[in-house]
């Protein structure tokens, strides 16, 4: 066991033998499940929590008491953990070891990929042309083709790896089926746990607050109508255009706000490696929401072309490096809250 | 508000003649500083503890007792009577019987109240279930009470002094004079209309308690916060204050020796105990494990520990009986052989291996009258001292071992007030000084502990308290 496992292990038990933290988040319900941890269990938990770090202003044990404890920044280490235990395959694993470069080099890739296929398929007209259209740059079928490739690539890299996370996690009376899963998802999406049992979620500061909610809400609210609109392209209707160009507004909103805040969070609370892989995700995730605003206010000028390649080859590098990086959180996320719910729904509590 | 250094004392406008000074950052304290603010007094709070560790004995806290009808807070009435009969239960004696009155029926507000200065209350409880109609349960314990009174008394208006200590109250004919505040620079005497002492007990000041425990004291850990040193109460009994409550009064728990010297709070308490069996240093046991019912057992086994040599003891369980109590803080210590486990604990073997055998005896008596062993009405009356319930033998491997020390979490002895939490000395109510909380808790309680209770007392008398200070 890893001195941090240990750490953990230790952590928890003082927070089982206390309790007081019961009804913020999942993880408290589900320590009280437990007379005592394995490395199982922090691995599942560190996936529950969602880092509202209420468990921490409130405890009356953190860094200055001798138990010395910090639950928002011992799980995110383990979390990360868990990020690069399961990755698959596993020199991808580098990947997350050295995230900013990463990031750079796939997005580098990417962009200089796209304009090469554009390049190649549609010749450099579209370079110095104000009056293409985006499927004049790069074709229907190839636009579709590549699309469904990245799709299918990111879900089937993300099954292996949430496979092999759920190998990790799981014990008796935890199991995940259809329903659980679908339970979950649930969960996820309506941000169950965000609102720290209505205490708010102490972030960016040590006071309640809905702004990681809110923004949170908003970024994955606005990537996932952008998945669902771009299956219209190329339709570019009006109702489609609108729709794009909100889902990415909320993107932008959501990612440049969530950006802004954690460099004023409470950096104790935060394994450092984790914020590392932090920043450029969530600024992946901004400059795609920003281009993807920009490029159809730019339409019939010379700029359309530009904006419109990069926004897709940074989505191409968001898929790409899905499996990779911070990206990986909504299917262990996903994953552990399908397990309690299969938990909560077997335990019974037996009061004294 | 921030902290301000000594030398922002002046800044402070500490000449103020018209302020209400209060004397601790605990629940009490925060209930009057609010309700002084609220009645149109400044307020200035002192607070000995720095800002992580503020909040006194309150961050142990995590629920409430009041007086109610049905309501929306809990899980049905609880009425005059029946509280007050539960309070004479765990008490056995009731310092003033119309003090717990008056106390039980200015309770009946009170969640109302919270939740008007920003409390959240628990929708679900999962555990504690004996206590979900008698008491309110607010969310993240007290710290986070804590936490949003001190937001509240911010936007109030009040000024807190972190790190900052009452050292000497001066009163002259029953009348407040001045405070001497103590910090690491210096000390300062602060002007005020009136004070409010709510700093609790002297639970965390050894000397003061070896004049009452003697030697034993150095046994002792302390539950409670490390800045109860009773400095404020000391100074309010030497300007004349009369006492409230035994010395000897207080709460103590068994708690798991290698917790901490102070500030254990709920997680180092040990209730393993009823169900295997409790060993002294000499591997003897000396006390009926399994003689009561929760609540009261939990409070008779500090003691007991604190009368035994050098204040140590140790319980131990077998593999049958693991999961029948609270998980620990600390991992248990775990041998496959009884020798093996007072080897590692560091006490009599041989005492203990006849012990445990004199003990595993009487199973068989259960056997033949057919009972189930561990139940409530498994008892062996045949040893001394007997065992009264949960009886099962300790046997099969492997052992648990929980060394256990007295833990201390507060104490009752304090200053005498009246109904209007005012300090009573030697010759009569003094005119501008108030006592609210756990140094006034000895004029209702003697010994024994209600859960949820302490908050009451502080939430009652802290907010008259807070009126009374603001309208001198």
């Amino acid at each position: 066991m890893t001195e941090l496992m240990e750490d953990a292990i230790r952590q928890f038990n003082i927070c089982n033998a206390c309790r007081y933290c019961e009804g913020y988040c999942a993880v408290w319900d589900a320590i009280e499940r437990q007379p005592s941890f394995l490395t199982s269990d922090m691995k599942y938990y560190s996936n529950l929590c969602h880092d509202c770090r209420e468990c921490y202003y409130v405890c009356p044990y953190t860094d200055d008491h001798e138990f010395k404890l910090n639950i928002p920044k011992v799980l995110s280490e383990l979390r990360l953990e868990t990020y690069s235990e399961n990755i698959w395959p596993r020199f991808a694993k580098k990947f997350l070891d050295h995230p900013i470069a990463s990031w750079g080099t796939v997005a580098s890739i990417s962009i200089i990929f796209t304009f090469g296929l554009a390049v190649f398929l549609s010749g450099v007209k579209f370079l110095v042309s104000p009056s293409m259209l985006s499927e004049q740059i790069i074709p229907d079928p190839y636009f579709k083709v590549l699309s469904l490739l990245l799709y299918a690539y990111v879900i089937i890299i993300w099954s292996v790896e949430g496979m092999k996370y759920w190998h990790s996690i799981k014990k008796p009376g935890r199991k995940i089926t259809l329903r659980y899963f679908l339970l979950g998802l649930k969960d996820a999406f309506q941000h169950k746990y965000f609102g720290g049992g209505g205490a708010g979620c102490n972030y960016p500061g040590e006071k309640g607050t809905t702004t990681r909610l809110v923004f949170h809400a908003m970024l994955l609210g606005g990537f996932i109508l952008d998945l669902a609109t771009i299956l219209f392209y190329p339709d570019m209707g009006r109702v489609i255009v609108w729709s794009y160009t909100a889902g990415a507004a909320a993107m932008f909103l959501g990612s440049s706000f969530l950006l802004a805040f954690k460099p004023s969070s409470n950096q104790l609370l935060m394994a450092t490696a984790m914020k590392q892989n932090d920043y450029p995700f969530t600024t992946a995730m901004m400059l795609t929401g920003l281009t993807g605003i920009l490029f159809p206010i730019v339409s019939g000028t010379l700029l359309y072309s530009y904006f419109f390649l990069i926004h897709v080859a940074l989505i191409a590098a968001i898929f790409l490096m899905a499996p990779y990086s911070k990206f990986l959180h909504p299917v262990f996320r996903v994953v552990s809250l399908a397990a309690n719910r299969s938990e909560a729904e077997s335990f019974t509590f037996e009061g004294s | 508000m921030r902290l301000p250094a000594i030398s922002d004392l002046k800044m402070l406008d500490i000449s103020n003649s018209d302020q209400v000074i209060v004397i601790g950052g605990g629940n009490a304290a925060l209930c009057a500083a609010m309700t002084a603010a609220e009645s149109g007094s400044e307020v200035l709070m002192v607070e000995s503890a720095p800002k992580p560790l503020r909040g006194g004995n309150t961050k142990y806290t995590r629920d409430i007792r009041y007086m109610h009808d049905e309501d929306v807070f809990t899980g049905g009435s609880y009425q005059f009577q029946e509280f007050f009969d539960d309070l004479l239960k765990v008490s056995g004696e009731v310092t003033d019987l119309q003090m717990a009155e008056f106390t039980i029926r200015n309770s009946t507000d009170i969640p109302q109240w919270m939740s008007d200065h920003g409390i959240i209350f628990k929708k679900e409880i999962q555990g504690t279930l004996s206590l979900k109609r008698t008491n309110v349960f607010f969310m993240g314990g007290g710290k986070a009470l804590i936490n949003s009174y001190y937001d509240r008394a911010e936007k109030l208006g009040i000024r807190t002094l972190y790190e900052t200590t009452a050292t000497k109250v001066l009163v002259s004919d029953g009348v407040f004079e001045g405070v001497i505040l103590k910090t690491q620079k210096g000390e300062m005497k602060v002007r005020g209309k009136s004070i409010v002492v709510a700093s609790g007990g002297f639970e965390a000041n050894a000397e003061w308690l070896s004049t009452i425990w003697g030697e034993k004291t150095d046994g002792f850990q302390v539950r409670g916060s490390r800045f109860n040193t009773g400095l404020p109460l000391k100074s309010l009994i030497n300007a004349g204050a009369q006492t409230a409550g035994d010395p000897r009064g207080g709460h103590m728990v068994a708690v798991d020796a290698r917790g901490p010297k102070f500030d254990g709070g709920i997680v180092t308490r040990i209730d393993a105990i009823p169900w295997g069996i409790v060993v002294n240093i000499d591997g003897m046991r000396f006390y009926d494990e399994g003689e009561d019912l929760w609540p009261k057992r939990y409070a008779i086994w500090g003691k007991l520990i604190a009368e035994q040599k050098d204040q140590k003891a140790f319980a131990i369980v077998d593999s049958t009986m693991r999961r029948k109590y609270m998980p620990t803080a600390f991992e248990p210590i775990v041998s496959d052989t009884l020798e093996g486990l007072a080897a590692k604990a560091g006490f009599n073997a041989e005492n203990f291996i006849r012990t445990i055998k004199q003990y595993n005896e009487s199973a068989m008596d259960l056997v033949k009258a057919g009972i189930q062993p561990g139940s409530f009405e498994a008892s062996a009356n045949n040893i001394v001292p007997k065992k009264s319930h949960f009886y099962s033998p300790v046997q099969k491997p492997p052992f648990f071992l929980y060394p256990l020390r007295p833990g201390l979490t507060f104490t009752y002895m304090g200053v005498k007030v009246d109904r209007d939490a005012a300090v009573i000395s030697q010759r009569g109510k003094m005119r501008n000084v108030f006592a609210a909380g756990e140094i006034m808790s000895g004029n209702i309680l003697r010994s024994g502990y209600l859960a949820g209770f302490g908050l009451t007392i502080g939430t009652v008398f802290g907010r008259i308290a807070g009126k009374e200070a603001s309208s001198i």
